[in-house]
């Protein structure tokens, strides 16, 4: 029977805070609103899980959903930021790729 | 004269060819989301308010509004709250393209392309037959046996589940729906609401897989899993080619973060009611 007490659950509860923390525009976490709402509805879903063992799996399975989201959104902006391209290049500049100078800019 | 346009000439066909191998060698995922119109953020901080028994979610006060001008509100709070953050998350510029949990909400208050459920349902329908989990690959033995191995267990929980008998394809050809199957799901999905429908086909479309989709939904499979089986042959490929970061991770990261918004979505909107009882009404504050 999981809970959310579990320790998978915690690790999730772990890995979801640290990604909260890299993408908030609030460095400290205590003032978070969406820190304390998860935290909230941890708690909650601790209390109750003895009766409500399915919500609690169900509860777990949004976590990691939403870690999931948060995790992957942020590794596609990366390696989009890393990678994309940066539009057409001058005439200048492919000239200088090849080793050429364009006409009105004189050897020295 | 003559002489410097041959110049100029040749020097735009050089960088056409440096373009053209270039644009090759990007992955289409990449240089889709390359150009698109930035705005700056404009807001400081997010938060969510509740009225009536609908969830808002605020930029410095002002709300949050759909394209087409409608406020933003979502029965939700988890999504709500979710929404609130992903546009806390952004950094100098908005980058609209991967809020997917935001889009889903918009897309579902709008409706921009006049969907009924019926609508989509059909749609999904008529995608099922195409299921990524019915192709089994009959030309290299090894893959086919990881396929087998990796979605045969997900095709049984399918039959299992929903109570019916699925082929799968020996060639190109599109296996047999029967009719029984098609009712049997048609009645399942309608009874998600729009929303959630409208998540789901994302997801399906994305995943390009209903049976993948459905046992996210069903809790039996996680987005990370889900991917990782609708992408098998291009991992077993990898394995042989080496992996390239722009484009098989770029990609799996898009899928996975489209699959867990979905996800997060249906989720969000199915529960409703059942918890809304249990949860207390102080703490109903922003």
């Amino acid at each position: 029977m999981a809970s959310i007490s579990s320790k998978p659950a915690l690790t999730t509860l772990r890995q979801l805070l640290s990604e909260v923390r890299k993408q908030s525009s609030v460095n400290k976490l205590s003032g978070n609103q969406t820190v304390k709402y998860i935290l909230d509805q941890y708690r909650k879903y601790q209390t109750t899980d003895q009766q409500l063992c399915k919500a609690a799996e169900e509860m777990h399975f949004r976590a990691k959903t939403y870690f999931d989201y948060l995790h992957h959104s942020r590794r596609f902006k990366e390696l989009n930021t890393e990678f994309k391209g940066k539009g057409e290049r001058t005439i200048e500049e492919t000239a200088r790729m090849v080793g050429f100078k364009l006409p009105h800019d004189p050897k020295p | 004269m003559n002489e410097t346009t041959n110049y100029y000439g040749y020097m735009r066909q050089l960088d056409n060819a440096a373009r053209a191998s270039q644009s090759f060698l990007l992955h289409s995922s990449c240089a889709r989301s390359q150009n698109y119109a930035t705005r700056k953020r404009f807001y400081r901080g997010t938060g969510v308010v509740q009225s009536e028994n609908k969830w808002e979610v605020t930029l410095d006060h002002r709300k949050l509004k759909t394209p087409n001008g409608r406020v933003l509100a979502l029965t939700s709070e988890p999504l709500a709250r979710a929404i609130a953050a992903e546009w806390d998350a952004q950094s100098e510029t908005i980058a609209h393209p991967i809020m997917h949990l935001t889009a889903l909400c918009n897309t579902a208050l709008d409706n921009p392309g006049k969907l009924t459920k019926h609508d989509i349902v059909s749609y999904i329908l008529d995608y099922f037959p195409t299921d990524t989990l019915l192709f089994v690959s009959d030309e290299e033995q090894e893959l086919q046996a990881v396929q087998r191995e990796r979605w045969m267990p997900i095709l049984e929980w399918f039959q299992k589940r929903f109570n019916v008998t699925q082929d799968i394809s020996r060639d190109l050809q599109p296996p047999l729906v029967t009719t029984d199957t098609r009712a049997v799901l048609a009645r399942h999905f309608l009874s998600y609401d729009f929303p959630a429908l409208n998540a789901l086909c994302f997801g399906v479309e994305a995943l390009k897989s209903p049976i993948l989709m459905l046992a996210c939904v069903e809790r039996r499979l996680e987005p990370k899993e889900a991917v990782l089986l609708a992408r098998l042959e291009e991992e077993y490929q990898l394995v042989r080619w080496g992996r390239v970061p722009w484009a098989h991770e770029l990609n799996q990261a898009e899928l996975t973060a489209r699959v867990a918004a979905s996800l997060f979505v249906i989720h969000c909107s199915s529960e409703g009611h059942s918890s809304k009882t249990k949860s207390n009404p102080s703490e109903h504050t922003t």
